[in-house]
């Protein structure tokens, strides 16, 4: 069973309109379980585009894709929802943590959204908090951590429930080479532990190198 | 679920804890004063109750002569006539006088003692029962005193009178203290030998009773029929009540909305990213509509605090009229029931669902997503609120369609009062609804940039115009609580206006004489014949004038019949025409306005007026204003008057002129030495008349002011919390503005500028409203529900007022949240 499966993707912007936009021209790609695909491009070239169809919070114009298993194609939003719940994680250059929510209450959260019972959501998410090095913040607002630390918490929230795809978009774009470098190694070591595969934009050739394979975007269609 | 209620509910609220206070004081004042309205009207119509029996006795009707006494042989005709069971009560009543160092007014009541006394209080005797019938045997009310005898004057006779009972004042005792006696023994004490002065008819009517009556040539009403005017004032009082906790209930429900719409506002970007995280829409949707209802819940909880407040108070102020109006305690605190409070709670809960219903049903379309979209770009330019302006002017239509209809809706008050309402609610909404158009023109406004006040003032503009869904719900809670104060207030001063204009033209006589016995009753008291003669042979004396009147059923509506020297008051300006002329040929009237309203009369019209000597033929040659009767009267010369009743010499009142330059009030202390029987008579200036009809009138509508403050709360409440919301919205680009070079001091200023923008544009808006309401309540409502027209009083001091001061607090209002954005300058705010 492929992980991801995409078949003639197309997605445009503002259909109708006069700024209508092709952001997506037939795309085929597709992942295998486990897989670490990286892909770069220019800007506007439909990267982020391609990121939210895969990662189910867009739905494409035309063509069929596959998630975990699951044919999207007709699929109701509560069926989107929970595929989004149970197999996919996702991991966001601007981090998006929740403001309201401590560290700990962030990181548990899909789990709690899974109905985890009380006890086992709370070890697994303090186990993953320690793999990301952040046990000791657990009650702290994201609002008072550094970048860095905030995307470890955003890591741990996307990989808390063990999910079979974390898709994430630049996800050391907003910190400096140091901490970006770190935030990688942590990402390599965390996936290794959930299991999970991971489809990552990014700009920076050296987290592209870096991946088991890497596809460039260019207006729209992938380069061969 | 319970980590998606933080996420989502309460860690919002403890962000922003302010905003969470201003709902629920929001919804605390709207539902109390909704609460407070509904318990003091209850206690009001209690109070006329028991008014109305404290009046005239336990409800029943009454038998009684057209004008003066009546002579016991008709009882005894009637009494034949109908089955001898018939409940009829003979009454006569004479005013008495206690001797001594503290001289005290009593009321003799002459009645069958062998019927049952309940009405008159509880009997406590002393004796012998059989005593009750022994000569000068009376009741006394309980005073405290043990003695026996009791010296009293009746006219200008001592009596000695026996007191062989107590009588203890019951819950609806009667207005002046009141000795009772057998009614032959009272006559004999009286002189007034087979007179009566009513009849009363416990329990149901009779079959063929009131034919009988007619025959008989008397009038058959029923008991406790209060003063017109009193009875108006009452029905107009709970009007005002009703439409202003109707004004305060929307405003409680704008401010929710308003506030639980600015929080989905704020709360958007949370929702999309619980939602990508894999929340499903109908948990948040569900959600929201939970915290919707327990704002609603909480808010009428502590609404049931303010409205016991309010009410008790209000109660107060309510007693303080009522002991005005019939002399007796007025109605006890009305209590709070457990019913009343689940309803309070309920309708508050419900309101909140209402709020909470709109981000619900948008909650259920949110997208999933992680990006931010806690600043969406505005789109320039914004767009045009054009759903928003057709809606108010097809609601604005609707209304002026609803008046007029009000206006042809004849008399049928429930009817009219209903339309009349819908026909306010109606131009309500619409004028509210026009706020989004009215915020939306400012971005055509253009301001120089030099200075930077109004640099600001530009910015703020431009603002309040890309923002007008923001806005538009704080703005449309201004128009409707300065509408409600400028209508509502206008109503009140045209009324009050007249009131005191016809006051003052109708009372131009220096001294007004009337009898004590049954004041305040429909059917009053009447004078001696021979007392006009005495006061005008007295020193000092210019002129006496008296007025005679009828009671009477005429079209089935009762109709008072007064002759007078119609002439002479003109002369003085005491006659007010609205239609037509004075009459000039002896068989012409003039007609009250409430008369001609109701019954369509018309100047020129030919009337049969019922009379003692079969009916009297007259034409209508004017109307009269008038606002003592909304039953309507006919006033015609005494010559006509005593054509159609030649017997009916005892005059209503007398009006006395004195000789320029004297002294009423020395006048007055000199006629009422040299009269006898003075004690049953009242004098009054026309000022102490006045003054009287201006404080009844001062004290029933002094709790709309009360009601008007809180309707301006609120209104500033929501402002304040919108304003709170949309600048913190704003954040990004106030913080951009620091970047570009504001001060703290300009952020302030331009916070402070849109809340004047936003009050000002409220409330001239408002007083459009203000404008239309008054016009539909004094044109339409008043003439059509009460058959009175009231001259338009515009209130350009109120109008000017509103319009300074409510601007002024809408700056203070959002002084709060405009310091706390002054410190905008965090960078982080602005992290892509
Ligand atoms: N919501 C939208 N409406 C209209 N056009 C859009 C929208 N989102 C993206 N686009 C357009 O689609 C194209 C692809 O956008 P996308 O965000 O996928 O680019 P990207 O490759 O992620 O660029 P970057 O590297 O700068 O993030 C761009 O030209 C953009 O203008
Ligand atoms: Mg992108």
């Amino acid at each position: 069973m492929r992980l991801v499966d995409a078949r003639g993707l197309v997605r445009i912007h503002g259909r109708g309109t006069a700024a209508e936009h092709r952001a997506l021209d037939c795309v085929d790609f597709s992942m295998e379980p486990g897989e670490w695909v990286a892909i770069v491009g220019p800007s506007g070239s439909g990267k982020s585009t391609l990121l939210h169809l895969v990662a189910l919070t867009d739905r494409p114009d035309a063509g069929a894709l596959t998630v975990a298993g699951q044919p999207t194609y007709g699929l109701s939003d509560a069926a989107l929802t929970r595929l989004r719940r149970d197999r996919l994680g996702h991991l966001h250059q601007a981090f998006h943590l929740l403001p309201t929510l401590d560290v700990l209450g962030n990181v548990r959260l899909p789990l709690d959204l899974q109905g985890v019972p009380d006890r086992e959501a709370e070890r697994r998410a303090r186990a993953m908090l320690e793999e990301v090095g952040l046990e000791r913040e657990t009650h702290r607002h994201p609002a008072a951590l550094s970048g860095g630390q905030q995307q470890r918490v955003a890591l741990a929230r996307a990989l808390v429930h063990a999910p079979a795809l974390v898709v994430a978009d630049e996800p050391t774009g907003n910190l400096d080479r140091e901490t970006g470098r770190r935030v990688l190694t942590l990402i390599r070591r965390a996936i290794a532990f959930a299991g999970s595969g991971i489809l990552m934009v990014t700009h920076d050739p050296e987290v592209a190198a870096a991946a088991d394979r890497c596809l460039t975007l260019v207006d729209g269609r992938f380069e061969t | 679920m319970r980590r998606l209620i933080e996420a989502l509910v309460t860690g919002w609220w403890k962000r922003s804890p302010w905003g969470l206070l201003l709902t629920l004081a929001g919804v605390a004042l709207g539902s109390g004063v909704a609460l407070a309205v509904h318990l003091a009207s209850r206690s009001v119509h209690e109070a006329f109750l028991a008014g109305i029996e404290t009046l005239a006795g336990p409800p029943g009707h009454i038998i009684r002569a057209p004008a003066g006494d009546l002579d016991e042989r008709l009882m005894l005709r009637l009494q034949r006539a109908t089955s001898a069971t018939t409940p009829l009560v003979p009454l006569v009543e004479g005013e008495l006088r206690t001797l001594g160092e503290d001289p005290q007014d009593l009321t003799l009541t002459g009645i069958d003692l062998a019927c049952p006394l309940d009405a008159w209080g509880e009997v406590k005797s002393l004796g012998d029962p059989d005593d009750l019938f022994a000569p000068a045997a009376v009741l006394w009310p309980e005073d405290g005193r043990a003695d026996k005898f009791r010296r009293v004057m009746a006219g200008s006779r001592h009596l000695n009178l026996r007191v062989v009972a107590r009588l203890l004042p019951s819950g609806r005792g009667p207005v002046q203290p009141r000795v009772l006696c057998d009614i032959a023994e009272a006559q004999r004490l009286l002189e007034r030998p087979g007179r009566l002065d009513r009849i009363l008819v416990r329990g149901a009517l009779p079959n063929g009773l009131a034919e009988q009556v007619r025959q008989a040539g008397l009038v058959l009403e029923p008991a406790g029929s209060r003063a017109a005017v009193l009875d108006q004032m009452a029905r107009a009082f709970r009007f005002n009540l009703s439409a202003l906790s109707l004004v305060s209930v929307l405003l409680g429900t704008a401010l929710t909305l308003n506030l639980l719409g600015r929080s989905f506002g704020a709360r958007r970007s949370t929702m999309a990213r619980i939602h990508a995280l894999g929340a499903s829409r109908r948990a948040i949707a569900t959600l929201l509509l939970a915290e919707g209802a327990a704002i609603g819940c909480v808010g009428g909880v502590l609404g049931v605090g303010v409205g016991v407040f309010l009410a008790s108070s209000t109660t107060q102020a309510i007693r303080r009229t009522v002991s005005a109006l019939y002399g007796r305690t007025g109605p006890a605190w009305s209590q709070l029931e457990t019913q009343d409070v689940f309803l309070a709670i309920a309708c508050a809960t419900l309101c909140g669902c209402v709020a909470a219903a709109v981000p619900a049903w948008r909650a259920l379309s949110i997208a999933p997503s992680l990006t931010d979209l806690e600043h969406p770009p505005e789109r320039q330019p914004p767009p045009w609120p054009h759903g928003w302006t057709l809606t108010g002017f097809i609601l604005l239509l609707a209304a002026s369609g609803t008046s007029a209809i009000a206006a042809a809706s004849g008399t049928d008050r429930t009817w009219t009062n209903l339309v009349a309402l819908a026909s306010a609610t109606l131009l309500a909404s619409g004028t509210a609804a026009m706020a989004p158009l009215a915020l939306r023109l400012m971005a055509l406004t253009r301001t120089s940039r030099q200075h930077p006040w109004l640099l600001v003032l530009g910015l703020a503009a431009r603002s309040l115009a890309l923002g007008w869904r923001r806005h538009a719900l704080a703005v449309a809670a201004i128009i409707l609580a300065s509408g409600m104060v400028l209508g509502m207030g206008t109503m009140v001063a045209s009324f009050r206006g007249s009131v005191a204009q016809w006051a003052q033209r109708t009372l131009s006589a220096d001294l007004f004489l009337s009898s004590r016995q049954g004041e305040g009753t429909r059917e009053g008291g009447t004078l001696s014949p021979a007392i006009e003669g005495h006061i005008a042979s007295m020193p000092g004396i210019r002129a006496v004038e008296a007025t005679y009147e009828v009671r009477t059923q005429w079209r089935q509506r009762p109709v008072t019949l007064a002759g007078m020297l119609i002439r002479a008051r003109a002369e003085r300006g005491e006659m007010p025409l609205l239609e037509g002329r004075l009459p000039r040929s002896p068989d012409e009237v003039l007609v009250t306005e409430a008369l001609w309203r109701h019954h369509r009369l018309e100047t020129g019209m030919h009337l049969d007026l019922p009379a003692a000597t079969g009916s009297l033929g007259v034409t209508v040659s004017g109307v009269v204003q008038d606002y003592a009767s909304d039953q309507g009267q006919i006033f015609m010369a005494h010559e006509v008057f005593f054509r159609a009743y030649p017997g009916w010499l005892r005059p209503r009142s007398l009006a006395i002129t004195l000789d320029t330059g004297a002294d009423a009030g020395s006048a007055r202390r000199a006629m009422l030495r040299a009269l006898p029987g003075a004690n049953a008579l009242v004098c009054r200036t026309p000022g102490e008349l006045r003054g009287e009809v201006l404080r009844i009138f001062d004290e029933t509508f002094a709790l709309t002011r009360a009601i008007e403050a809180i309707g301006l709360l609120v209104a500033l409440l929501g402002l304040a919390s919108s304003q709170a919301s949309a600048l913190a919205e704003e954040r990004t680009l106030l913080v951009q503005f620091r970047w570009l070079g504001f001060s703290a001091g300009d952020l302030l200023r331009y916070a402070l500028c849109q809340a004047w923008l936003a009050t000002v544009t409220g409330t001239l808006l408002g007083t459009l409203l203000g404008l239309g309401l008054a016009r539909l309540l004094v044109d339409v409502l008043n003439p059509a529900a009460f058959g009175w027209h009231l001259p338009f009083t515009l209130q350009p001091l109120r109008m000017a007022l509103v319009l300074l001061i409510l601007p002024a607090a809408g700056i203070l209002a959002s002084l709060g949240p405009a310091r706390a954005i002054r410190k905008a300058t965090d960078p982080g705010v602005v992290r892509p």
